[in-house]
């Protein structure tokens, strides 16, 4: 065939975790389901898994038997190069007009370091999770289970390799969907799906926005069954391929079956315009808020109470201090004193956020709820934890999140810059700060960059793309800035900086720097290091 | 007046190069990213530089033309100045559509 409707690649973790906690058994399961229905004239398959105790496997889905699985070398799935490659693979292999990616393995979140702590600690840990039996698990999906110490319950991951010792970091996952994603015809993986716990995360979501079309996750644990990929395959395959990602993403969550009250799927698409309305809500929102917080001295308790709250509405996760988003909507609504217009625009941000929202199936407990988190932290330990991860995140950054939270429980104000009122509430704003540090490398090994040492001449770099012989429309022009402001700040980001950054218009700091630009057609903006560094 | 004196007495071919690198006597849109005190290392760089480029193909290719888009290194068109300082590093490409090229 020259070109199937769908295809599927399946990139399973299932190794086990100082021999506990596999969930290859189960991945396994999924992909025999799978197998009954693909590889067909409409949907292709392949996969790739790897066992707790034994090789690693890759497989062309195919009920006709043709095709015997592949046993390969031992596969760190925690290296972004190894999915990367699996993907390649696929495509090659199973030329198609749509991509769906599912990530099965344990759940996970934006918090690495604590991951990377716990990687490194395991052994001194408690009580891991007992290998899954036989039917529901409730934490299997994640890392660990009941009792454990704080750093333990917090942690979150994407395909951890306990064998290999790794796991897959947002910023390798964001670099390693940008780089499938410049393979597709769209420019985007149509459908990513996360097999996995707590994905459903719109800060994390926020980091795949440019490289994904549409999302299926939990918000919540995930039972061990996970995500049911066969009974949407049936569905994707009796519409002889013809749906669009929306359709796909939303029959993936339609067909899931929740086995325990706390399960979870939503299909969220990151490619409505309403994505980005959201942010801009929620940024008008922090802005507020922030500005009402410092008005006077009770409100940071009572903004602290109402953290616990929202976040007591994640049920099974608790030690995380995650909330539904629309559970810290009516939480922000219950807050005594705060402006009405600070709670217009959460609900404006949620109702936003909702309307991406596909559809989702849900147990008992997340009826209500939206099915998207936003980091919420119900104490200073639970803030101080996370905040060096958070921080390099663009949704805490560019909405003003991270300065509310910083506010809340007395952190430095560097980072508030950009919730200065000139600020326009779209991505990648003028005067955001990007993240101070981080010690996350980045992908292929490069060196994180630096900020200068003293004496030394603070160096200048000037990237620039022209184009030429193509009308562009102001629209046009701006969602150019956008996508490049993106990129400067997701790669700055995710690198370890010495000091803070701050973002301007070009044509700001050549007015203020006395540096005549032509006239038109040149538009930018310009990154500083650190406020004490000098211009030369 | 001193400004325009100077280019002025430029050779004809200094100011032709000139004219050919104003952004707006060329018709064209020019995207720049200026980085201040933010050592990167060569392979940083490099993506980074990379990634931009993506950026802006990728937002091109949602326009509606027939002409085909062909994106060459700085080093091919050598009359990129940098805007905000003379010791910049100056890391680009340049987009052209098959009609104006």
């Amino acid at each position: 065939m020259a070109e199937w409707p769908i295809r599927m690649l399946v990139y399973g973790a299932g190794d086990a975790i100082n021999g506990a906690g596999a969930l290859d058994t189960q991945i396994h399961a999924q992909l025999t389901g799978l197998l009954q229905v693909v590889t067909n004239p409409y949907v292709a398959a392949v996969a790739q898994l790897d066992a707790a105790n034994g090789p690693a496997w890759r497989l062309v889905l195919d009920p006709g038997g043709r095709h015997q699985p592949t046993q390969v070398e031992e596969f760190n799935t925690g290296d972004p190069d190894t999915l990367l490659r699996f993907v390649e693979w696929g495509m090659q292999l199973i030329p198609a007009q749509r991509t769906i990616l599912v990530l099965s393995g344990h759940g996970t979140a934006w918090e690495d370091e604590m991951a990377r702590q716990v990687l490194g600690a395991t052994t001194r840990l408690p009580s891991p999770v007992q290998p899954a039996q036989k039917g529901v698990r409730h934490h299997a999906r994640r890392i660990l289970g009941h009792n454990l110490n704080t750093m333990g319950s917090m942690t979150r991951a994407l395909l951890i390799d306990g064998n290999s010792r790794d796991f897959l970091s947002n910023a390798e996952l964001a670099a390693v969907c940008d780089r499938i994603a410049a393979h597709l015809p769209a420019g985007k993986i149509d459908v990513l799906v996360f097999d996995a716990c707590l994905m459903s995360s719109w800060e994390l979501l926020q980091e795949l926005s440019d490289s994904v079309m549409t999302i299926v996750a939990s918000v919540d644990e995930l039972s061990a069954a996970g995500v049911d990929l066969a009974r949407p395959a049936q569905a994707l395959t009796q519409a002889q391929g013809q749906m669009d990602a929306p359709r796909i993403a939303a029959t993936i969550a339609s067909t899931f079956t929740p086995q325990t009250v706390f399960d979870s799927c939503a299909a969220i698409d990151l490619s409505r315009q309403e994505w980005t309305l959201a942010l801009n809500h929620f940024h008008n929102f922090a802005t507020q808020l922030y500005a009402w917080i410092n008005s006077a001295p009770g409100n940071k308790e009572a903004m602290r109470n109402a953290l616990r709250v929202a976040a007591s509405s994640l049920v099974k996760f608790k030690s995380g201090g995650l909330a539904d988003a629309s559970a810290l909507a009516q939480a922000m609504g219950a807050m005594p004193g705060v402006p009405g217009q600070c709670v217009q625009s959460i609900n404006a941000a949620v109702a936003a956020a909702g309307a991406c929202v596909l559809g989702k199936k849900v147990g008992r407990n997340y009826q209500a709820a939206m099915g998207l988190s936003l980091f919420a932290p119900d104490s200073d330990t639970v803030y101080n934890t996370n905040r060096p991860d958070y921080l390099r995140l663009q949704f805490p950054n560019v909405t003003g999140w991270g300065s509310v939270l910083d506010a809340v429980y007395g952190k430095a104000n560097v980072y508030t810059r950009f919730i200065q009122p000139a600020i326009p509430p779209t991505r990648g704003v003028e005067g955001v700060s990007a993240p101070p540090s981080a010690s996350q490398p980045m992908m292929g090994g490069a060196v994180p960059p630096s900020a200068p040492q003293p004496g030394e001449a603070a160096p200048m770099t000037e990237f620039f793309v022209t184009v030429r012989g193509l009308e562009l429309d102001p629209d046009m022009r701006e969602d150019i800035e956008e996508a490049i402001r993106g990129v400067v700040l997701r790669v700055l980001g995710n690198t370890g900086l010495g000091g803070d950054l701050h973002i301007s218009s070009l044509k700001k700091f050549a007015r203020t720097q006395g540096i005549e630009l032509p006239q038109d057609g040149v538009t930018g903006f310009v990154v500083q290091a650190g406020e004490e560094q000098k211009l030369h | 007046m001193k400004r325009q004196a100077h280019q002025e007495a430029m050779p004809p071919a200094a100011k032709a190069s000139r004219d050919a690198a104003s952004p707006a006597a060329a018709g064209q849109v020019e995207f720049r990213v200026v980085l201040c005190g933010v050592k990167l290392d060569p392979s940083t760089e490099k993506a980074l530089g990379q990634e931009l480029r993506m950026a802006v193909l990728q937002q091109l290719s949602q326009l509606e033309h027939d002409e085909e888009l062909h994106a060459t290194a700085f080093g091919e068109q050598p009359e990129a100045r940098p805007l905000v300082s003379k010791a910049s590093r100056l890391l680009g490409t340049i987009v052209t559509s098959t009609a104006e090229s």
